[in-house]
């Protein structure tokens, strides 16, 4: 079956997740990677406010839903999950590898979302992961026009996972 | 069972390594492992290398994983290697447009060590 074919017959995005499933959805994918990748346990944080600067790994739904997903953290949270997949000590990685493990957890977040989308009849497309980093820093998707937010913990630090999508 | 040589593809370094220790918890020993980061670069290693297993992202830069599988078939040294997709697209259609690519196994991530021991050992029994 084509990309194409399978479009035309796909569900609209309200059927498939209505707006207060998202950050439900999230969190829901979320906490499977890091049981099963990062070897933690994921809890609901109560964090109010604008995040500015630390790290954020992005990437793009085309297809429905259309829109950017995200992940953002200070840099010591982001060493501490890449410390934990790999099995090292966060103050012994480079910052690349800092970098590519923030991404992957992106990626795979990304894809869990997805096959629960695909379960409910959504077809769409995922971009490659691009990382962020920086002290002084705000990410926004000028196409979207609604966003969802879902605030997690890992070992007392913020992770904070975003989706913006293009109605 | 002897130790194997394993090309691990994958654009993510932290991948490939957390695909090597899950291939080792999983029980199945390592003689040698190549490393590539896009399935270019995998054909080169494969022109130059035999290997007995190859694991594959699908969503990589220059080459994707789906088109690395269909050219693997041309490469005589690689004839008959098993190739299991470890990827995060997890919905029927890409199994089954991995397995007509052809693939042997596939393997959504996130994944456990025993997940990939459920996918990989039987194809290296078959294959030893």
């Amino acid at each position: 079956m084509s990309v194409t074919e399978s479009t035309a017959t796909a569900r609209t995005e309200a059927e498939i997740a209505p707006d207060q499933g998202w950050s439900a959805l999230m969190a829901e994918a979320a906490q499977e990677v890091f049981e099963v990748m990062v070897g933690g346990k994921l809890t609901p944080a109560d964090i109010c406010g604008q995040h500015q600067g630390g790290v954020t790994a992005m990437l793009g739904f085309a297809g429905v839903p259309c829109g950017v997903f995200s992940v953002r953290c200070s840099w010591s949270a982001a060493a501490a999950i890449a410390g934990r997949m790999l099995g090292a000590s966060p103050e012994e990685l480079p910052a690349e590898q800092v970098c590519d493990a923030l991404g992957e957890i992106c990626n795979m977040v990304a894809g869990s979302i997805k096959v629960r989308l695909s379960d409910a009849g959504s077809n769409c497309m995922m971009s490659i992961p691009t990382v962020v980093r920086g002290v002084d820093y705000q990410v926004r998707c000028l196409a979207c026009d609604r966003c969802f937010s879902t605030a997690m913990e890992l070992d007392g630090q913020a992770v904070i996972f975003h989706l913006e999508l293009q109605s | 069972m002897a130790s194997i040589r394993a090309l691990i593809v994958d654009d993510s370094g932290v991948m490939r390594k957390i695909v090597e220790r899950s291939l080792r918890q999983a029980g199945i020993g390592l003689d040698q492992v190549f490393e590539a980061g896009n399935g270019s670069e995998a054909l080169d290693i494969l022109r130059r290398q035999r290997v007995d297993l190859v694991l594959s992202d699908i969503n990589m830069p220059v080459m994707d994983g789906l088109e690395f599988v269909r050219q693997i078939a041309g490469i005589e040294n690689a004839r008959g290697v098993p190739v299991v997709m470890i990827t995060t697209e997890g919905s029927e259609q890409h199994v089954v447009e991995a397995i007509s690519c052809g693939a042997r196994g596939y393997i959504r991530k996130p994944f456990t060590p025993d997940q990939v021991k459920e996918h990989v050992l039987p194809l290296l029994e078959v294959a030893g």
